[in-house]
């Protein structure tokens, strides 16, 4: 055997590829991306077009939760739709455990509590007017009778208000606020309901489970780095609802609207105050899921200047139900504009 | 607007692992190379017996180890590879060097010992932040074997 006497020079290129390390990633990222949005696209439109066949029932099931205590709203909220018994002594049991305190603690407490409980009628009663408005809305818009809401009013001071599963609807008291007719706030509450008429929630549930599931899938493998991007990115936006969404349920809540006053007189008030508020959302526009409000404001006029001229009928503002109106001149007091000027909005 | 953050940082380490990770890449290449022709003397060989005429030499163990970080870059090209399947280049570079790079630190042990040649050369790796889990990885290798040293006597 022939001893060597120096190492080879071994050719570069073998064990290495020497191609740009960027063509490679590029070729990757833009053949992955493409089924990537493809795959999405497509589960995307089946989940919307497969999820209005889920039976509401199934919804109602998945919201109902063993007393409302549990329920995962009660963190935000502190509407109670019947009176819960505290350990401490609760709205019912206020005399008796204030006995057996001492005096000047029992004077405070009680006075608490005494506040605590005249705030906690209120939003009961609050709740019973926006329950019967909600009620007697549905009918005027034609909700399927298996379908049923439960009105919950949020403790937030900025206006807003969502539809979830099993129709559950959230109004906060910044919007009671913010609205000076039975005809405005109706407005806010019929594109909600509308939402939960056409299956919206039930839909962007879909949607929403079966991204997670590719995101998880995809990613699954290689953890942090594509997941982040995948899960954070642009995916997630899809999981609220989308424009045409929005439209179609502001369609059927002006027909709604039109069916129950017999006009719309009023309806564009609260959109019209949110943006005088704080305008429109401009270049953000692009990443927001709901038409401009503009744009909304606009839909709303344009349909009353319509009625208008085809029929005279009166055109009057309903005032709020009693009920509200006490607890709107209270939500009034302790809330400043700048609550007004938040991002988020969900109505 | 989260998502547009989340994003930023997404480009943001990628860049930078890009940019470092390249930039070492070359300049790891460049001083392999350098070395691997000032060490050429030193011959390296898997035989496990040594011919004849080193029958008179001392001998000794000698090793050389390298741990090379990937880069951010380099994971997600391999993330994004491995969806698809194929020979994942960004981190063939990477075994290259590493490998490459325990040999040429064997080398000069033996070069510093005087030895001629090393034989019965053996590789291992392991993985020591592989088991962090979901971290960014890195790459080790050990190159050992015997050093043969003409002796003194």
């Amino acid at each position: 055997m022939i001893r060597l006497m120096q190492n080879p020079r071994i050719p570069e290129g073998i064990n290495a590829s020497e191609e740009h390390p960027l063509k490679e990633f590029a070729l990757l990222f833009v053949g992955v991306a493409l089924s990537l949005v493809l795959l999405v696209v497509m589960l995307s439109v089946t989940a919307q077009q497969l999820a209005p066949y889920i039976p509401f029932r199934w919804e109602q099931q998945l919201t109902q939760f063993d007393g409302l205590k549990d329920a995962p709203w009660e963190d935000l909220s502190t509407d109670r739709d019947e009176p819960i018994a505290e350990p401490a002594g609760g709205v019912t049991a206020a005399g008796s455990t204030a006995a057996d305190s001492t005096a000047a603690d029992s004077t405070t407490a009680d006075a608490k509590r005494a506040t605590q409980a005249a705030e906690q009628t209120l939003k009961q009663q609050a709740q019973t007017s926006l329950q019967a408005l909600v009620t007697s809305l549905a009918v005027s818009m034609a909700i399927p009778s298996e379908m049923s809401f439960q009105v919950h009013l949020l403790d937030d001071p900025a206006p807003n208000a969502f539809a979830t599963l099993g129709g559950h609807i959230f109004v906060t008291q910044g919007l009671l606020a913010a609205v000076s007719s039975e005809n405005a706030l109706a407005m806010v509450l019929a594109h909600e309901m509308a939402h939960v008429k056409f299956r919206h929630p039930i839909q962007a549930m879909s949607r929403g489970a079966l991204l997670q599931l590719i995101i998880t899938m995809v990613g699954g493998g290689q953890g942090v780095a594509l997941n982040g991007v995948l899960g954070q990115t642009g995916l997630l936006t899809l999981l609220s609802f989308n424009r045409d969404m929005e439209r179609e349920s502001d369609a059927a809540a002006m027909a709604g609207l039109t069916q129950h006053y017999g006009h719309l007189v009023g309806a564009e008030e609260f959109f019209s105050e949110v943006l005088a508020r704080h305008g429109d959302a401009g270049w953000r526009a692009a990443f927001e899921t709901h038409p401009a409000t503009q744009e909304r404001v606009d839909a709303i006029t344009a349909r009353i200047k319509l009625m208008q001229t085809n029929e005279e009928t009166s055109q009057q503002l309903t005032p709020l139900d009693a009920g509200l109106l006490v607890l709107k001149a209270k939500s009034e007091q302790g809330i400043s504009l700048k609550h007004m000027s938040r991002n988020r909005r969900n109505f | 607007m989260e998502a547009l953050i989340q994003l930023g940082i997404f480009t943001f380490l990628l860049l930078a692992g890009f940019v470092f990770g390249r930039r070492a890449e070359k300049k790891h290449y460049r001083s392999i190379f350098e070395r691997e022709d000032r060490f050429r003397h030193i011959v390296v060989t898997n035989e496990k017996v040594p011919s004849p005429e080193f029958i008179q030499h001392d001998f000794t163990m000698v090793a050389g180890n390298v741990v090379i970080s990937v880069d951010y870059f380099k994971v997600v090209s391999a993330g994004l590879r491995s969806l698809v399947g194929g020979r994942i280049s960004a981190y063939e570079s990477l075994l290259d060097r590493a490998r490459r790079e325990a040999l040429l630190r064997m080398q000069e042990q033996a070069h510093a010992r005087g030895a001629q040649t090393v034989i019965n050369t053996k590789f291992e790796t392991s993985r020591v932040s592989g088991n962090a889990g979901q971290g960014i990885g890195s790459m080790e290798v050990l190159a050992y074997g015997t050093a043969l040293i003409p002796s003194r006597a």
